[in-house]
């Protein structure tokens, strides 16, 4: 194998590994993403936190009702308290998930790809 | 309501899951700060190697329940894509999880589930009984996805780490399991599964469909939060580190071709016993 090939390879190689880090990174963003409450699970998704903000904006504050992850209906106590707790987590994986992303994008050999940190 | 881990280890000629289970129930200690109970048929060997009885409880399997009568069953344990060989293979013990935890809720899990973050640390007094993963993500990401246990018959729930309370509701679905164990070759043909080899996600993935009145849409199993996140023996593990594991994972269409992996802050799935014995006794 010529030295131009033997290149191509290893920078094929580096792009699968690359490729499936940055498929991890967004894995791990999405797992960081759920958010407990009262025995039950929710995602936070843009959608989530739109909703709980309407309900503050239309001072429905207390003892609201949300749909979990698995379709169960929860009562939530304090909406105000399960807003800001939805939109700290949410920036806080928003955050790590963006270091973490730009930290692949700089990386040039598989080795630094996958080194522990 | 107490809670706890339960870890079920059964060994075989080259496969020491007990090493196994207690690698993972430090885990278990570290990340979810919960006790942590062991079922094994070892008791004995698990003391010597236990220095720091890192086990809540220690359930010897022959005290509580008599397989030896039990068929028992073969398979294929990989080391890699290019190594394999076929070795005892001790998983009916799992359909006695309600029977055997000394646990108000427990969740149940593999021993070579490695767990390396604190997601399952708020399952606790779950709004639901049971909890299970459906959804799932192969590190390869080009294999075959378990979406239904085959194209003709059911969805597929994975039995490597549920949660459950013990309620009537519960009972009465591992009565359930059971019996489809016991009758896993009138189970297997009626719900087309090929192999005849029992395989605990089969017959949890059969019970929650028989649970559900036979329908998809379920409404017994709720689902643990994400997904289960696997790596099968043909990868190959090459370290594990804190909450980071690297990887050498299958390529497509290159048997013994591999592609380098590292996974942070997941907990982990893996298969490749021959692999994760390795790792562990370097740690």
């Amino acid at each position: 194998m010529n030295e131009s090939l033997e290149k191509a390879f290893q920078t094929a190689n580096f792009m699968a590994s690359l490729t499936g880090q940055r498929k991890l990174a967004l894995e791990e963003f999405n797992q960081s993403l759920i958010h407990y409450q009262s025995g039950a699970s929710f995602t936070i998704t843009r959608e989530l936190i739109s909703f709980v903000k309407l309900l503050l904006d239309s001072e429905y504050t207390e003892d609201v009702v949300l749909i979990d992850d698995n379709n169960m209906p929860v009562q939530i106590k304090d909406v105000q308290e399960f807003y800001d707790n939805i939109l700290n987590q949410y920036f806080q994986s928003s955050n790590q998930y963006f270091s973490k992303y730009s930290a692949l994008k700089k990386q040039r050999k598989v080795e630094d790809l996958v080194k522990y940190d | 309501m107490t809670k706890g881990c339960l870890i079920f280890a059964q060994n075989n000629s080259e496969v020491d899951y007990v090493k196994q289970a207690l690698f993972a129930a430090k885990r278990v200690r570290q990340y979810l700060d919960i006790p942590v109970s062991i079922v094994t048929d070892s008791p004995d060997y698990l003391k010597e190697i236990d220095t720091d009885q890192v086990f809540d409880q220690v359930i010897d399997i022959w005290k509580v329940v008599d397989y030896r009568n039990s068929q028992t069953q073969n398979r294929s344990f990989y080391d890699g894509s290019l190594k394999k060989k076929l070795l005892k293979w001790n998983n009916f013990s799992r359909t006695s999880a309600f029977d055997l935890s000394p646990y108000d809720e427990t969740l149940v899990i593999d021993s070579d589930y490695v767990v390396c973050s604190d997601n399952l640390k708020n399952i606790w007094n779950n709004v639901n009984d049971f909890a299970i993963y459906k959804d799932s993500y192969d590190l390869s990401r080009w294999r075959m996805k378990y979406e239904y246990i085959n194209q003709y018959s059911v969805p597929f729930y994975w039995a490597t780490v549920f949660y459950f309370k013990k309620t009537p509701l519960t009972e009465a679905f591992f009565t359930l399991i059971t019996h489809i164990r016991e009758n896993w070759n009138y189970y297997r043909l009626l719900y087309c599964v090929e192999s005849m080899t029992y395989r605990n996600d089969y017959a949890f993935s059969i019970a929650i469909s028989i649970m559900n009145g036979g329908s998809t849409d379920n409404t017994f199993a709720s689902s643990l939060p994400g997904k289960l996140y696997y790596s099968i023996d043909k990868d190959i593990i090459n370290s594990i580190k804190g909450g980071e594991c690297q990887l050498l994972v299958e390529k497509e269409s290159f048997p013994g071709e591999y592609i380098i992996l590292k996974t942070a802050n997941l907990d982990v799935h893996l298969m490749n016993k021959y692999s994760l014995q390795r790792v562990i006794s370097e740690s």
